[in-house]
């Protein structure tokens, strides 16, 4: 990766927006079966995306009911702040989850005929967006509920969770390479995600009573990725905004050099899945 | 005619001296794969490491609008290899492939179709695949039905078609795709006489308008379609001819002599 220039990174981009156009029919028909089949076996279809983050809610209402677990003082109720949490959690680890595994997926089709492997990528992002709308407008209702205010900085949630969308894809493209050429290293990660989520504030608030944590908590990213978003979609007043937009940058670089990284070896790993 | 035998000479599919080498030991193959990606640069000299092997070694071939290429070779001569650099689904070691057309494949297994989808759904995405836009899919989707002699169950799940069914709609959807060059490898191997007969027939008719690669281990078909040959043994080219019956006895005296040994 040393030495890269910025016609490079221009270059890579061009290739990949005009592949993109060039397999547009394609992408439309990926992306029509990826929302259709998903849940095209089950009998509550697309109604997962609402009761996977409610059974989440519901375990840890459960050990917070039982006092076993104290996750410190939230500005909103804890069940409603524990359901933007879990669900900006899962946004971020679907992107992960899902282009992690997009190499060995597109496989059954790449050995029919070539196609850019951004194609699969690009539906990957779209079904994760596609989903986490569902979730938010099934979160934005719970909130009313709650009795939550918005106000006019809540419609910065959307422009506000771009640098956690990067950093899902960046990890998510990243991992895609050693999920099919080292596939230890891939399930290491993919198995840590749990424990990511615990070091993140997103069952326990930012200012936990715990030393500890607390501490991981400061200079893990994600605790500005998330918090940041989740206080502005619920009307937090007096956000601090350094850490995020200190977090944001670091992330746009990780996600150029990572998508650079990616182009030029993908299809080296192309051939490991097909052997 | 001028258009048609300037047509005849346009090059569609251009392999010049292509290699490429595989790992026979799979943990070391990863092992390869992970060390390769962080191998940005691009060398010339390309050395064998400890279980690798060459698949196929300084191929060069080409392929015009009307000609009908029959690839032959005993199992593990690199055949499917070579149709899978062709197609870029691998890279090539070293050398250098230029695909110059819309490229199409029917293989014997509809690896990019799914069964739970119907035959109609499988088509967009297959015709998406091949690079059909959703205008030229609509148009052609019904002809594309018709040939398969699927109209009926159009709207079944795929994964309820028989195999004979499958691969007619295979071969429909890759036909009437518009393609320049068409790829077979093995792809009639599931058909019936009667059927083969409509594929040799209908590629016959139309053989101006693309080249065709086709791989068998059934001879009819190549006596039937082809007009050049290329033999290849242990992923070296042996034979590379237009004299396509010279080709089959050379191949056919070189199968019993390996057979006999």
């Amino acid at each position: 990766m040393n030495n890269i220039k910025i016609s490079d990174i221009i270059s890579v981009w061009q290739s990949i927006i005009s592949n993109i156009f060039k397999y547009s029919e394609l992408l439309k028909q990926l992306v029509y079966i990826s929302l259709t089949q998903q849940f095209k076996k089950s009998i509550l279809g697309n109604a997962w995306l609402v009761i996977d983050p409610l059974m989440s809610i519901f375990i840890w209402l459960i050990l917070h009911s039982a006092g076993m677990f104290n996750p410190g003082e939230t500005n909103i109720p804890y069940p409603a702040y524990l359901l933007v949490s879990i669900s900006l959690w899962t946004f971020f680890v679907g992107f992960f989850n899902t282009i992690g595994i997009s190499i060995t997926e597109a496989g059954r089709m790449l050995i029919e005929v070539s196609f850019p492997i951004e194609i699969k990528v690009t539906e990957k992002i779209i079904i994760n967006i596609v989903n986490f709308i569902i979730t938010l407008t099934f979160c934005i209702v719970v909130l009313l509920f709650f009795g939550i205010n918005f106000n006019v900085k809540s419609l910065l949630f959307i422009p506000s969770i771009i640098p956690l969308l990067l950093f899902g894809v960046s990890l998510g493209l990243f991992f895609s390479l050693f999920e099919v050429v080292f596939f230890d290293i891939y399930l290491v990660v993919k198995r840590s995600m749990r424990l990511l989520m615990y070091l993140t504030p997103i069952v326990y608030s930012t200012n936990i009573k715990s030393g500890f944590l607390g501490t991981i908590a400061k200079y893990n990213p994600l605790t500005y990725l998330t918090s940041i978003p989740r206080d502005l979609l619920t009307g937090v007043e007096n956000i601090e905004l350094t850490g995020f937009w200190i977090t944001s940058g670091i992330v746009l670089i990780i996600f150029i050099l990572v998508v650079q990284f990616y182009y030029l070896s993908v299809n080296k790993v192309i051939e490991k899945i097909l052997d | 005619m001028q258009k048609e035998q300037d047509n005849r000479s346009e090059v569609l599919v251009d392999v010049q001296n292509v290699s490429k080498k595989f790992c026979k030991n799979l943990k070391k193959s990863m092992i390869y794969g992970f060390t390769d990606l962080f191998r940005i640069k691009k060398t010339n000299k390309i050395r064998l490491r400890k279980d690798e092997f060459w698949a196929l070694q300084d191929v060069s071939l080409s392929l015009k609008r009307g000609e009908m290429l029959a690839i032959l070779g005993l199992n593990g001569a690199g055949k499917t290899t070579l149709i899978r650099l062709i197609t870029k689904t691998f890279p090539v070691s070293s050398g250098r492939i230029n695909l110059f057309g819309r490229i199409v494949t029917i293989y014997e297994k509809n690896r990019a179709l799914n069964k739970f989808y119907s035959g109609r759904e499988n088509i967009k995405v297959k015709c998406a695949l091949f690079q059909m836009s959703r205008k030229e899919t609509m148009e052609k989707i019904d002809t594309i039905l018709n040939f398969a002699e699927i109209k009926e169950f159009a709207d079944a799940p795929f994964g309820t078609y028989s195999t004979g069914m499958k691969a007619r709609i295979n071969f429909a959807i890759a036909f009437y795709s518009n393609p320049d060059i068409i790829i077979i490898d093995e792809g009639f191997a599931t058909s019936d006489r009667k059927i083969l007969e409509k594929y040799i027939a209908i590629i016959r008719e139309n053989s101006h308008k693309f080249g065709v690669i086709i791989i068998s281990h059934n001879q009819v078909i190549i006596k039937e379609l082809a007009n050049k040959i290329v033999i290849l043994k242990k992923g070296k080219v042996f034979y590379n001819s237009y004299n396509v019956s010279k080709g089959l006895q050379i191949y056919n005296s070189y199968k019993n002599n390996t057979k006999t040994s």
